[in-house]
């Protein structure tokens, strides 16, 4: 019996090793070229690098060079979007500890929100409604400056074609961004997200800025980036020997899921002729290399019409935003983010060859508490004379904000 | 053979842990007084000087100077006489070391002095065979409870802010600090509050960080408000009067990593050993903090007096034969420290106040008229203001020297 046991366990490894099981219908969209860069549920991640060590002393010196610790911050973006977003530090007593890039006692300025208005295939609308004392400058001029002071060249064949148009409508400030007629997938997998969104600043509040490439062709295995803080122990309480202290590291980030699930259009649906397709349910085990996944999409295919049902979650140890409230993650912006503000997903980006998709609900899905959510997009068969089905691919874009923490605890100890 | 690899485990387990570190900061002990040496004897003899031994001792965490200490014994007049009975703060025993340490890194249980007062038990008249008597002593003192502990400064309370958090507000509880008087829970509550902004830009809504500190007496004696250094003023209340405008206060001093806190109500007043108070970070002040949770360092320093007692029983052996009434002999009223030329020392000394053995107290008009008709309440009840002597050598008997 013993024996039986052992030959079934080896001969399961064996099979495994060799690909022998696959799981739901993961097998037909399986690509092994395009497998290694648009799997996973890992977006931005991030490491402690030179930490603070779980103890360390404070002379009596306020200072003193041997106060002073570095906090650095390996960030990979492991995902397959580009991407744009902030490390905060926070969680310690400021009265205590302070960080050269982390001037709390400043006041600030009101954040910017962004909602997206409506959009085509080459135009997106979109409004920006700023707090007070904040003077927005402007799209573009944003857009070139982030490029500027980051030094990417992701923008550089498609910079020329992106026009912003401003509008001072009674709603707030109207901008539309026009890519005019260039490739709609050069501008896919977060570039066109990045510059909708250029105005949006995490510095403003407290944060440390970085852009970061994902693991795609163009950039195997994704960018990695450092980013340091400078800590000073600067004050003592009286009577106190020794303190606790915690480090709260929020990433917060701007990101894109890209799905194209092949689908099947069918204008005679009741037909019962031979078929080269039949529409069936896509779902997929392995994401998109993104934390939001497109989960699974289901079809009614009508003799007009083909309807799809499209499902995503967060599949991600994270939260997800609104993205045009992404000023809002920061934990130094006053009165914190809101439940509005989570949960969150836009699908700018839902079509057929290049004829976008009506949707409903319009523009945005909300997640549930389970970090799910759906949406139904109806797509008018075109070349219904054919009658004849088809495969064609079904593109979906998401975009979304997406935080993720990390803290460590200190002791400090004063000497004598 | 399991069980004793099992137990092996456990065994080294615990003894890696290494020695702990000795806590100083617990327990409810102050400066404690005792008899010490088995002394005073339990039986003694009548017109006899008898061995007592005082022996003072910080057990606390609070160090004290030596000369804040007012330690007072008496016993019954009729019986006791006794002198040095308050150790003012010029008969230090150890003149090079003022201060008595409480618990700390050099002192690690604390430190003690010993009192020797001189002690006499009178002659006693009338048919009593062995009676039996106390020797009471007080000691009063100041002294100071400290807490330093880390507290969630929450401006999140109220906000429903989403954002992770590395902490919340929640109750504290604490057993003791080395000092009789204990903060024993801190409810941290922090409130909404509105502030105007610099520059008249109008009103801003904050978390105000709001710390309710319960604190309790936890010792065997009762607390006293804080007496100001003056030894004079101190010994008045200590060994004279005490009105409820004196007992169980105690006076708090709050820190927030360095932004003092305002208390309320201040002093802490007690009811049946306990009491609590409000402390807040000032409106002004609560720019300083940071719009996110942190862990803030929370240091509170209670101020106060403690009064605390011992006794020791005593009894005592006639020498002379107990029976006929006539046998026994009347001491010399001289003798009695309550006498002097046969007279009471209050009415001679009313007659004759500039006589040197008429050691009038200073706060007493010796103009007015005296005589040893007050009880001992009422007696406590004049001290103060200077128309009572509190001492056990002016008048004969239960009676105190007095104006009435």
């Amino acid at each position: 019996m013993k024996r039986v046991i052992a030959g079934v366990l080896i001969l399961a490894v064996l099979l495994t090793a060799c690909g022998g099981f696959r799981r739901g219908n993961d097998n037909q969209y399986y690509d092994p070229v395009r497998a290694r860069y648009f799997e996973g549920h890992d977006g931005v991640q991030m490491f402690f690098d030179q930490i603070p060590p779980r103890l360390f002393y404070y002379g009596n010196a306020p200072q003193s060079a041997a106060n002073d610790f570095p906090v650095s911050i390996e960030l990979r973006n492991e995902g397959s979007s580009y991407t744009r977003g902030g490390i905060f530090l926070s969680g310690y007593d400021p009265n205590l500890i302070m960080f050269d890039e982390i001037p709390i006692a400043m006041s600030f300025p009101g954040a910017c929100s962004f909602r997206i208005g409506d959009w085509s295939l080459n135009e997106l609308g979109f409004f920006v409604q700023c707090g007070d004392d904040f003077t927005w400058r402007g799209s573009e001029e944003n857009l070139i400056d982030m490029i500027s002071f980051h030094g990417i060249t992701w923008f550089d064949d498609i910079l020329g074609d992106i026009d912003f148009m401003y509008q001072n409508t009674g709603a707030g400030d109207r901008w539309d961004i026009n890519f005019g007629g260039m490739d709609i997938g050069l501008r896919e997998h977060g570039l066109a997200l990045i510059a909708t969104l250029s105005g949006l600043s995490f510095n403003k509040f407290l944060g440390r800025e970085y852009v970061l490439a994902g693991d795609t062709y163009e950039y195997p295995g994704g960018e990695i980036e450092y980013v340091e803080f400078n800590g000073h122990i600067i004050n003592w309480p009286q009577g106190t020997d020794e303190i606790d202290q915690t480090f709260l590291v929020t990433n917060c980030y701007m990101y894109t899921t890209f799905a194209a699930p092949t689908v099947c259009i069918d204008p005679q649906p009741y037909s019962e002729n031979r078929k080269v397709c039949n529409p069936q349910v896509a779902t997929w085990g392995r994401g998109q290399g993104a934390p939001v996944a497109v989960t699974r999409v289901t079809q009614e295919n009508t003799p007009r019409t083909a309807v799809f049902h499209i499902e995503v979650a967060n599949m991600g140890q994270g939260t997800v935003y609104d993205a045009g409230m992404l000023e809002k993650c920061s934990p130094y912006y006053p009165g914190g983010a809101r439940s509005s503000d989570l949960n969150i997903i836009w699908f700018p980006d839902v079509r057929i060859n290049n004829r976008g998709l009506d949707c409903t609900p319009r523009h945005f899905v909300r997640l549930d508490q389970s970090g799910r959510g759906s949406f139904t997009c109806t797509y008018p068969i075109e070349y219904a004379e054919l009658n004849s089905a088809y495969q064609t691919p079904l593109v979906i874009e998401l975009w979304y904000g997406y935080s993720e923490t990390m803290e460590r605890r200190v002791r400090v100890k004063r000497v004598t | 053979m399991k069980r004793l690899l099992a137990l092996t485990l456990v065994l080294l387990l615990a003894a890696c842990g290494g020695p702990s570190q000795p806590e100083y900061h617990v327990g409810t002990e102050g400066v404690v007084l005792s008899f010490a040496h088995d002394t005073p004897p339990r039986e003694v003899y009548e017109d006899s000087r008898i061995p007592v031994l005082l022996e003072v001792s910080n057990l606390g965490a609070w160090d004290v100077r030596f000369e804040d200490i007012v330690v007072n014994l008496t016993g019954d007049p009729f019986y006791v006489a006794v002198q040095n009975a308050r150790m003012p703060k010029d008969q230090q025993p150890y003149a090079l070391d003022p201060v008595l340490y409480g618990k700390q890194p050099g002192y690690p249980e604390g430190e003690f002095i010993t009192i020797q007062p001189n002690v006499t038990i009178l002659n006693v008249t009338g048919p009593r065979e062995q009676p039996r008597t106390q020797l009471f002593a007080t000691i009063c003192y100041p002294y100071a409870t400290v807490l330093g502990t880390t507290v969630c400064v929450d401006s999140n309370a109220y906000n429903q802010n989403e954002q992770r958090q590395v902490c919340s507000a929640t109750t504290l509880t604490y057993r003791s600090q080395g000092a009789p008087v204990a903060v024993v829970s801190i409810e941290n509550r922090p409130a909404p509050i509105r502030v105007s902004q610099s520059g008249g830009r109008g009103y801003v809504d904050v978390v105000q960080p709001t710390f309710i500190v319960h604190v309790e007496n936890l010792g065997t004696g009762r607390v006293l408000q804080p007496i100001p250094d003056a030894y004079s003023e101190r010994l008045a209340v200590c060994g004279g009067h005490i009105t409820t405008e004196n007992l169980n206060k105690i006076e708090i001093n709050a820190t927030l990593s360095g932004i003092q806190l305002d208390c309320q109500p201040w002093p802490i007043e007690l009811r049946d050993d306990k009491g609590y108070t409000t402390c807040v970070v000032p409106p002004s002040e609560t720019s300083a903090l940071s719009p996110s949770n942190y862990l803030g360092a929370l240091k509170l320093t209670l101020s106060y007096m403690y009064q605390d007692s011992t006794s020791a029983d005593i009894s005592i052996l006639r020498r002379g034969y107990v029976g006929d009434w006539d046998d026994y002999t009347i001491p010399e009223r001289d003798d009695h420290p309550g006498f002097i030329e046969g007279e009471a020392k209050c009415e001679y000394c009313q007659r004759n106040p500039s006589d040197s053995r008429c050691d009038w107290p200073d706060n007493v008009n010796q103009s007015r008229y005296f005589q040893c008709v007050c009880g001992k309440e009422e007696c406590r009840d004049k001290a103060p203001d200077g128309e009572c002597i509190f001492g056990t050598t002016w008048c004969p008997g239960s009676n105190y020297c007095c104006v009435r």
